[in-house]
């Protein structure tokens, strides 16, 4: 009696009928829309409780993989009923699928596989990964997707953490560090500028401030001008450019008051402009060019 | 002269040791810290009149324009004791707005010879004490937490005979008391009728303080038996003591609400709500307001400047009745407390 590997074309039309296709098909659809229920169901949940958002949102990649996981278990144990030879057969079909023309999708869910295990970002972190920037919205076992500042939805191969560093501002929690940077001219009061600037950041109204997250102020000296660096955290991370736009907004009103100014190298003659004489005066003014006078 | 004050006795106790002990140790500053309409300007009013000789007292007013009215009135001080009420008044959320406070720490700091006694909101005291470390001003610090339940009843009591309440358990069976019923306007195109219909909702007010009751329970080890043993009245000012926790403003109005022909029901004892969804801006303006108590419209337009449509702001928490406005005046509505300080909580402001 020679041992005989069953072929696995042979061993897929063995185990596959009708019935079969029928019940793994209304499995997967089932599947499909339960997830995405209680995935849905989290996240309105997580909009409730604005302070215990990425907390909430960290569970649903975690659900799904564990969910579909155990769904492709019960397919193989207890509907397709997978012997120990065919699963032999199978893997080395699986491993010719995944050698020629699948190993990138197979990457990807190993990618999938590892950021959920690892923890390397969470829904609701806002991240840098290769040339994308935004936060994380959903991970799915191929792809991780992205809202950019932009607002566009990017979907980046997960298999991106095997050859891309990623760096995560806020790692699964709301507050998130974000850098403003004011750039003076050499002859204004820097430390009037900095004072300005903490000002600023503390009283906005998106400031997170305890014990451990408070404002940094730093001054850098430029051929050119003064750079004051204001390093402060923002209460929730969706705020980011906003808060970003509150501090420079509100400390460049307060500059203006105290004849803080704008560095000369970047604007060559625009101090010693006259009043009311244009910015440029190679250049002819906006309304000249357009022919305001002529309408 | 104001009667005779209660709650507050350890509070009270330890200001008054520390006015005793004022001289052998100079420059012990007090800071009185609590919630809005926690009863912080009556008792300093109540500590001033026990030392009227040797003390004065400056109130900050809700509009006050620069330092200049507050380094006045700190400089004609002659008396040893200066008791200052709303001292968060004193700075402004915006570029420049601590000026103000930090020449008054710097007047404090520098005249040792005298006890200052100060008050302060709690909300802004976290705040400063993120942004200015100001605890380390205040080497005193009185936390009013809020009355107790006897002492809202002692309060409230006093303005009645024996006899004259009268207080019931109440008839209400458990699920009535847990749920809600609120009409819900279906329209009905075809027949063009709108018909009300009711839709049972969880009292998760209701909920929470029972919660709270029941850890209360638990951290204090009384039993469920010890409470099955108290009377109708007791439970009352129990019940309202969780609701108001322990303010008395806010518990003056749940009486007020729940008294119905001289009869107070425990069970239908009122129940402040509010269903309100505000935009992050104004949340922001009622946190604001929150924090100082009260102040007025002028400054609170020049602390948020051009950045938020104040006006607008202002007319939607009025018009959820969060906050008050009188005389352009701006103050929390004490209904309203607890829910603007979970919904300031919930969008992780300071």
């Amino acid at each position: 009696m020679s041992d005989h590997n069953p072929n696995p074309a042979e061993v897929l039309l063995s185990i596959l009928n009708f019935e079969v296709v029928l019940q793994i098909t209304v499995l997967l659809v089932v599947s499909y829309i339960f997830v995405k229920v209680v995935v849905s169901l989290l996240f309105r949940l997580s909009e409730r409780f604005d302070s215990h958002r990425v907390h909430i949102r960290m569970i649903a990649p975690l659900f799904k993989i564990v969910f579909y996981l155990i769904v492709i278990y019960y397919i193989a144990s207890y509907v397709l009923s997978i012997s120990s030879s065919q699963l032999v057969a199978f893997s080395a079909l699986t491993g010719a699928i995944i050698g020629f023309g699948l190993k990138d999708i197979f990457a990807d869910v190993a990618g999938g596989i590892v950021i959920i295990l690892e923890s390397t970002y969470h829904v609701g972190d806002q991240i840098r990964m290769g040339d994308y920037y935004g936060e994380v919205i959903d991970i799915g076992l191929r792809s991780t997707q992205l809202r950019t500042p932009d607002d566009n939805t990017v979907s980046v191969p997960n298999n991106l953490i095997f050859i891309e560093s990623v760096a995560s501002g806020n790692y699964g929690k709301s507050e998130m560090m974000v850098i403003t940077d004011m750039f003076i001219d050499p002859q204004s009061d820097a430390y009037l500028a900095m004072k300005i600037s903490e000002e600023a950041a503390l009283t906005s109204k998106y400031i997170f401030l305890n014990e451990k997250h408070g404002v940094t102020i730093l001054l850098n000296e430029f051929p050119s001008h003064l750079r004051v660096r204001i390093k402060a955290y923002v209460n929730d991370l969706r705020y980011e450019f906003e808060f970003r736009s509150d501090i420079t907004r509100r400390s460049w009103k307060a500059f203006a008051q105290h004849d803080i100014k704008a560095p000369e190298a970047f604007f060559p003659g625009y101090y010693q402009r006259e009043p009311g004489e244009s910015f440029s005066p190679d250049r002819p003014s906006r309304s000249e060019r357009v022919g305001f006078e002529n309408i | 002269m104001p009667g005779e004050f209660i709650g507050y006795k350890d509070e009270i106790k330890k200001i008054e040791d520390t006015i005793i002990d004022f001289g052998s140790e100079p420059g012990a500053s007090i800071a009185i810290i609590a919630g809005p309409y926690t009863g912080k300007s009556t008792l300093m009013d109540n500590l001033y009149y026990k030392f009227p000789l040797m003390s004065t007292r400056i109130k900050i007013p809700a509009e006050w324009d620069s330092y200049e009215d507050c380094e006045k009135a700190l400089n004609r001080v002659q008396e040893k004791i200066v008791f200052i009420d709303d001292c968060h008044l004193l700075y402004r959320r915006r570029v420049g707005g601590f000026q103000t406070l930090r020449k008054y720490l710097d007047h404090i700091a520098t005249h040792p010879e005298h006890l200052f006694i100060t008050s302060w909101n709690i909300f802004s005291w976290e705040y400063l004490n993120e942004t200015l470390h100001i605890e380390k001003h205040f080497p005193t610090q009185i936390h009013l937490h809020g009355l107790e339940a006897d002492e809202i009843k002692s309060i409230i009591m006093s303005d009645y005979n024996t006899g004259e309440v009268i207080f019931e358990s109440g008839d209400k069976n458990t699920i009535e008391r847990y749920l809600i019923f609120e009409k819900y306007p279906l329209r009905i195109k075809n027949l063009e009728r709108t018909i009300d219909i009711p839709v049972p909702k969880l009292n998760y007010s209701l909920l929470n303080s029972q919660l709270n009751n029941f850890l209360n329970r638990v951290l204090k080890k009384k039993s469920r038996q010890n409470e099955n043993e108290k009377t109708p009245e007791e439970l009352a000012f129990l019940r309202i003591k969780d609701i108001s926790s322990g303010n008395i403003r806010l518990a003056q109005i749940i009486w007020q609400k729940s008294l119905h022909n001289s009869t107070i029901k425990v069970d239908e004892i009122y129940l402040p709500s509010f269903k309100a969804k505000l935009d992050y801006d104004t949340t922001f303006v009622g946190f604001l307001i929150l924090s100082m108590g009260k102040v007025s419209q002028d400054s609170l337009e020049d602390a948020i400047g051009d950045e938020i449509d104040v006006v607008r702001s202002l007319a939607i928490l009025r018009k959820h009745e969060l906050i008050d406005i009188r005389d352009r005046i701006c103050s929390v509505n004490p209904e309203a407390i607890q829910y603007i300080e979970s919904l300031a909580k919930d969008a992780r402001m300071r």
